[in-house]
């Protein structure tokens, strides 16, 4: 555990310290201030709820993109430049590693939607009463969502040393990891429609738009912690693999 | 580990056992992590894994409608076919060209028609979480005409017969529910000539899915229809051959209830009539009714009975055992009054109910119940043994009483207002039971001071909780307790109007201020990683 935090503390203070990083931050909250003030704000008419569900499918879009961007360096780059050999030999363990760099960036992430109930406090300051309760679990749901992403895209970066081929192939399984559910009814003829009804409540999209909608569920929060987990074991196998190569 | 003659420093048989490995733990892990999923699934059908987090509950089940849905095994389909219909043509039709302007449709009609829909299709996921026999489809007519077609027709109908209409089937049955008793909605105009004389749509409020749908499903889920008789040819205000008693069958049919007429003094009480309904009686009822009544009542019968200040009738041949007295008076409760018609007799609050009250007790400062023009209960000591009885609802503190008379030839009625007395908390309804040893059930009553609470423009109206004072009276009657019930009502706050009021805050804060502090956070970095 004491190696655990003091990885962790390595990485979130490479991450923190990194001018790129909180230019992308910048880029994120820039976009997505953009997006709340004349898109959400327009077409919700002044309806809050329906604010709090657009301004979700609108975090779903940025992660596409933001997950890759924040881990496409964490492991291509370690090999690239030769410290991943010096990493994987020292007295720390594979998972170590891979948990910390999760963590980082899964925080760095999750600290990125933090604007999103920024936001509603800016609308309740001015007489709305935005419901907060489903407004912060429209950020946890977020945050959840793209730790997924993130974990995803940490595997995609343990696959290559080249990070612009890492963040690409993130961005692919990411896309595939949500087109796939919803192409679920299509498939239904190749797959049958057990495997399709399966695929289908594995959607992400659809998971995120339940907690925007100010509902919590148990199963969805499992699905994705054991997607989470499942792409962070994956990780740390090809980790293991690489090493012995 | 075998330290081969290869360049790598290990054999290729150790990193082909390596990779093995690797793909076998992953498949593994792959296979738990779904079974662990789908485990989770499962329970969430037995036991509550959704938490709704909104300020009012709006997605939360009824416990009665969970029940009733863990317990369904065979398919229930609920179909919705929103999308511009005729009415909604009319009121943006262009009177040059005769078609309905499309850019006010799109405008006006469609985000409040898009917002109907949202919660549809929210609480028919919310069902189909707790019952995998729940299959729902919510189709937007005018965007997937085919498939609206191919709805329609499954369903037997023509796609404008189930417009704008919640669906629910099961085995064949049916249960529908318009738009209008979902959401209470001011449709507007558009003047043609005159812009300032078009009224856009809104939503007004009063939000009623959960409640309405439940109330559809409950009655499809109960099966056979409700027989609530109504006596025909004793001058009832509601009675069979009226237009109301048709506005009132067809909106409690939709419910599971079916409303059906017969002659008292031939033949009594049909049999299969869960309920009796005595709807205004106009002038007092004969000997042969009255006979009928109080036989039916003795038998162990269930009587719903609507007195009114305004027709002599006191059912004193019916109230006696129960120890209830109708007095010939008009109460007048001002810190009650109907916030629309402003008179102290017009009585509407959501404050009239009885705590006690099995029927009523949902209701209180949920929904206002139309009460109007009503006569008061009394209640004495000298009833039949075993009366029991609750007080359904009440006027306030502030109450008066004004007598009441009829003079000769029974239709006109005259108030002395230079008698009228206090009467604080006068009994405006009651729900009240004897026991019937000998016939091993017991006879229930509730009884109304008033008729007004059943008309048919209190009981359509959504925002009013008329309908479910009624629904939840008649299930209380027919001995069904675990159907009494309301959901709460859905909120209405969270809009902010004008909008454009908070552009300029938004702008400053969520495009400015937060974008130049992670940009002032990386300038920082920058330097302390130079320094």
């Amino acid at each position: 555990m004491t190696r655990l935090r003091l990885l962790l503390w390595r990485e979130m203070r490479g991450l923190v310290l990194s001018p790129v990083v909180w230019l992308f931050v910048a880029l994120a909250w820039f976009v997505s201030g953009v997006y709340f003030r004349f898109s959400v704000l327009p077409r919700s008419g002044g309806d809050l709820p329906s604010m709090v569900r657009l301004a979700a499918d609108w975090g779903m879009q940025v992660q596409i993109v933001l997950a890759p961007l924040l881990t496409m360096r964490m492991l291509a780059e370690e090999r690239r430049s030769g410290t991943f050999e010096v990493l994987v030999t020292a007295p720390v363990r594979d998972h170590e590693v891979v948990l910390s760099k999760f963590l980082a960036a899964a925080c760095v992430s999750a600290f990125t939607w933090l604007v999103l109930p920024l936001y509603f406090y800016v609308l309740q300051g001015m007489g709305g009463e935005p419901d907060m309760g489903v407004v912060w679990n429209t950020w946890a749901g977020l945050a959840l969502v793209s730790a997924v992403f993130v974990a995803l895209s940490l595997l995609a970066s343990a696959t290559t040393q080249h990070q612009i081929l890492a963040g690409f192939l993130g961005l692919v399984l990411i896309l595939l990891l949500l087109f796939v559910p919803g192409m679920a009814g299509d498939l239904e003829g190749i797959v049958g429609g057990r495997i399709a009804g399966v695929l289908s409540a594995g959607s992400l999209a659809r998971q995120v738009q339940e907690s925007a909608a100010g509902i919590l569920d148990i199963v969805n929060v499992t699905y994705q912690v054991a997607l989470a987990c499942l792409f962070l074991l994956f990780t740390v196998r090809v980790v293991e693999v690489r090493k012995w190569r | 580990m075998a330290l081969g003659g290869g360049r790598r420093g290990v054999s290729r048989s150790y990193r082909f056992g390596v990779t093995v490995n690797v793909v076998l733990i992953c498949v593994l892990a792959t296979v738990l992590a779904l079974g662990l999923v789908w485990f989770v699934r499962r329970m969430s059908y037995s036991y509550d894994l959704r938490y709704d987090l909104t300020r009012d509950g709006r997605y939360e089940v009824h416990p009665l409608s969970k029940k009733l849905l863990r317990r369904v095994e065979v398919p229930v389909r609920a179909t919705f076919i929103w999308g511009f219909d005729q009415d909604i043509h009319n009121r943006v039709r262009d009177p040059v060209t005769g078609r309905p302007r499309a850019e006010l449709l799109r405008r006006f009609y469609l985000p409040v028609l898009r917002r109907i829909e949202s919660r549809v299709s929210r609480v028919l996921a919310e069902w189909a979480r707790i019952c995998p026999v729940l299959e729902w489809e919510v189709v937007w007519q005018q965007g997937n005409p085919q498939r609206a077609e191919v709805l329609a027709g499954d369903l037997g109908v023509k796609v404008p017969d189930v417009l704008n209409e919640v669906v629910l089937t099961l085995e064949g049955r049916r249960r529908t529910v318009p738009v209008e008793r979902l959401v209470d909605v001011a449709w507007g105009h558009f003047h043609p000539a005159d812009p300032n004389q078009s009224r856009p749509p809104f939503i007004r409020g009063h939000w009623r899915v959960q409640a309405e749908l439940t109330a559809a499903l409950r009655a499809l889920l109960i099966g056979e229809k409700t027989v609530v008789a109504v006596p025909q040819g004793v001058s009832a205000r509601f009675g069979p051959g009226g237009e109301a008693f048709a506005a009132l069958k067809d909106d409690l049919g939709k419910g599971g209830y079916e409303l059906r007429g017969f002659s008292p003094g031939e033949g009594g009480v049909p049999e299969e009539a869960a309920v009796v309904l005595l709807p205004g009686v106009q002038r007092p009822l004969d000997a042969a009714a009255t006979r009928t009544f109080r036989e039916h009542e003795e038998e162990g019968g269930r009587l719903m009975i609507l007195a009114d200040p305004r027709y002599p009738e006191d059912y004193s041949w019916l109230l006696e055992p129960y120890g209830l007295e109708l007095r010939p008076a008009l109460v007048k409760d001002p810190s009650n009054a109907s916030p629309q018609l402003g008179r102290p007799e017009e009585i509407q609050s959501d404050r009239l109910v009885g705590l006690g009250s099995q029927v009523a007790a949902p209701l209180h400062r949920r929904l206002p119940i139309y009460v109007g023009k009503a006569r008061p209960i009394q209640v004495s000591k000298d009833r039949a043994p075993g009366v029991d009885g609750r007080v359904m609802l009440q006027a306030s503190r502030g109450a008066r009483a004004v007598p009441v008379e009829y003079p000769e030839g029974g239709r006109e009625w005259v108030t002395v207002p230079g008698l009228e007395e206090p009467m604080p908390g006068a009994y405006l309804a009651m729900e009240v039971w004897r026991p019937l040893p000998e016939k091993e059930t017991q006879a229930r009553l509730v009884l109304f001071g008033s008729s007004d609470v059943l008309s048919p423009a209190a009981v359509g109206t959504g925002s009013l909780g008329n309908r479910d004072l009624l629904i939840n009276a008649l299930e209380w009657l027919a001995d069904r307790p675990a159907n009494i019930g309301i959901l709460p009502r859905e909120d209405e706050r969270a809009v902010i109007d004008p909008v454009q009021r908070v552009h300029a805050p938004v702008t400053w804060v969520a495009v400015v201020g937060l974008p130049l502090l992670a940009l002032a956070a990386a300038v920082v970095c920058y330097f302390m990683r130079r320094s």
